[in-house]
């Protein structure tokens, strides 16, 4: 009797949770642009977990040193490395900009505004479902991240956006690889404009909308952010066409490399601005 | 320690160390978290030591964390993760699986069908192929129940050694 109660509270157990898990499902099928309250609680108790874990891993890693000798290094260097960031972006930011179409005094404006607005995070995880598609960083709300915050790798070049989920102190930044992810482009010689969107497979993108007959579009061509899609700045480097051909039907297929390389992904820059702001 | 209370330790560090094998795992190189699900090998464990109720919570539990790391669908793992904790927890109790071999074979068809199973609501869902990362994704059964074997055993003999 005993016996037959528990495999029926068993039972009874695994329906309510596969239920539980369907409902789940089916209520983000299709796809919306915000997770659920549980996704984001859920979220919000594990991240610091995991920022946990990636403190004790570089803690243990780096035990071995001299303490002393770590520390001046280590703040000789932090420091070096952030004006290194900061110059390489500006640098990048400029170059890239006043080739566009801004004035001089635009992007001295827009240089006071990105040094200011620059928070330096480090990646702590990845995807588990598709790492091209998403990463994790140690920098949230706290920090002053917000949703749709462009993300750019330790050259200037763009990797992404934040998402929600923004937790206190972790936050998601969905890639340019993702083929979720749309970022309006514009090429640097030929003035070619389009969406770039991820392949999410190969850690490419395919830059979408290119009519057959429109001119232009060469291999070796570098893509910037345009700033019409109201979510990035206008002038970051973002990839290199290596493909174009014209298959059948009214666009051409442009392959773009990114310029980021994923497994060099360590410390990444928040722009805390969003387009609208900037 | 009564033995309810030592389900719910046992539990709650297979989650947490989950999750520390993942972000370690993703730290070291992305491809890795293809070919070593620590959630799965989290909820194998448990499932088998501790039946099929803890495996289905623990199972619900690692599947939501590994969902909610994902930009996936959020209850995707949490639904094939609560199944594979119930399927080898409710079979463990009811067959002898006392060698290696026949351990690791158990596992791998537990772990086979719950990666099959999370590929084809992928793909339900999304309309689109899985990436499979090189092929790495391909062997996570295997490698889920190759550590699942092997810390299973570890844990046999512990309990013995510490019962002598």
């Amino acid at each position: 009797m005993r016996l037959a109660w528990k495999e029926r509270k068993s039972a009874l157990l695994i329906v309510g949770l596969c239920l539980g898990h369907l409902l789940l499902v089916s209520i983000q099928v299709p796809r919306g642009d915000s997770p659920t309250l549980f996704n984001r609680a859920v979220f919000a108790v594990f991240a610091p977990l995991q920022r946990a874990a990636q403190g004790v891993v570089r803690a243990v890693g780096s035990a071995g040193r001299s303490y002393r000798e770590y520390r001046s290094l280590r703040a000789e260097s932090q420091k070096m490395k952030k004006e290194f960031f900061f110059l390489r972006q500006e640098n990048r930011f400029l170059r890239d900009a006043l080739g566009a179409f801004r004035e001089e005094a635009v992007i001295r404006r827009n240089l006071e505004a990105f040094r200011d607005n620059l928070a330096v995070a480090r990646v702590i995880g990845v995807d588990t479902g598709n790492p091209y598609k998403a990463v994790i960083i140690n920098r949230g709300s706290l920090d002053g991240v917000r949703k749709d915050m462009p993300v750019c790798d330790r050259s200037g070049h763009l990797i992404g956006r934040t998402v929600e989920p923004v937790a206190l102190k972790e936050s998601r930044v969905q890639l340019i690889t993702d083929d979720e992810s749309g970022v309006s482009v514009i090429s640097e010689k030929d003035r070619l404009v389009g969406v770039l969107v991820g392949d999410a497979v190969r850690g490419r993108c395919l830059l979408k909308y290119i009519m057959i007959t429109a001119l232009g579009g060469t291999e070796g061509d570098v893509l910037l952010t345009t700033g019409f899609d109201k979510l990035y700045p206008a002038g970051i480097p973002v990839g290199r066409i290596v493909s174009v051909t014209s298959s059948p039907g009214l666009f051409k297929t442009v392959v773009v490399q990114p310029f980021f390389t994923f497994n060099e992904l360590g410390e990444v820059a928040v722009l805390k601005m969003t387009a609208l702001e900037w | 320690m009564g033995e309810r209370l030592r389900n719910q330790v046992e539990a709650v560090v297979a989650t947490l160390a989950a999750v520390v094998l993942y972000t370690v795992l993703g730290r070291a190189h992305p491809g890795a978290v293809a070919l070593v699900n620590g959630f799965a090998i989290a909820v194998v464990v448990i499932a088998f030591r501790r039946g099929e109720t803890a495996g289905a919570l623990v199972g619900t539990v690692c599947g939501l964390v590994q969902d909610s790391f994902t930009a996936g669908v959020f209850g995707l793992s949490g639904l094939t993760k609560t199944l594979l904790g119930f399927v080898i927890g409710y079979i463990a109790r009811k067959i002898h699986l006392g060698s290696f071999a026949r351990l690791f074979v158990f596992l791998f068809l537990a772990a086979f069908l719950e990666w099959l199973a999370w590929v084809g609501f992928y793909m339900l869902i999304f309309g689109e192929r899985i990436y499979a990362r090189n092929g790495l994704l391909f062997f996570q059964p295997l490698a889920t129940a190759a550590a699942g074997s092997l810390i299973l055993l570890v844990w046999r003999r512990l309990d013995q050694r510490r019962a002598a």
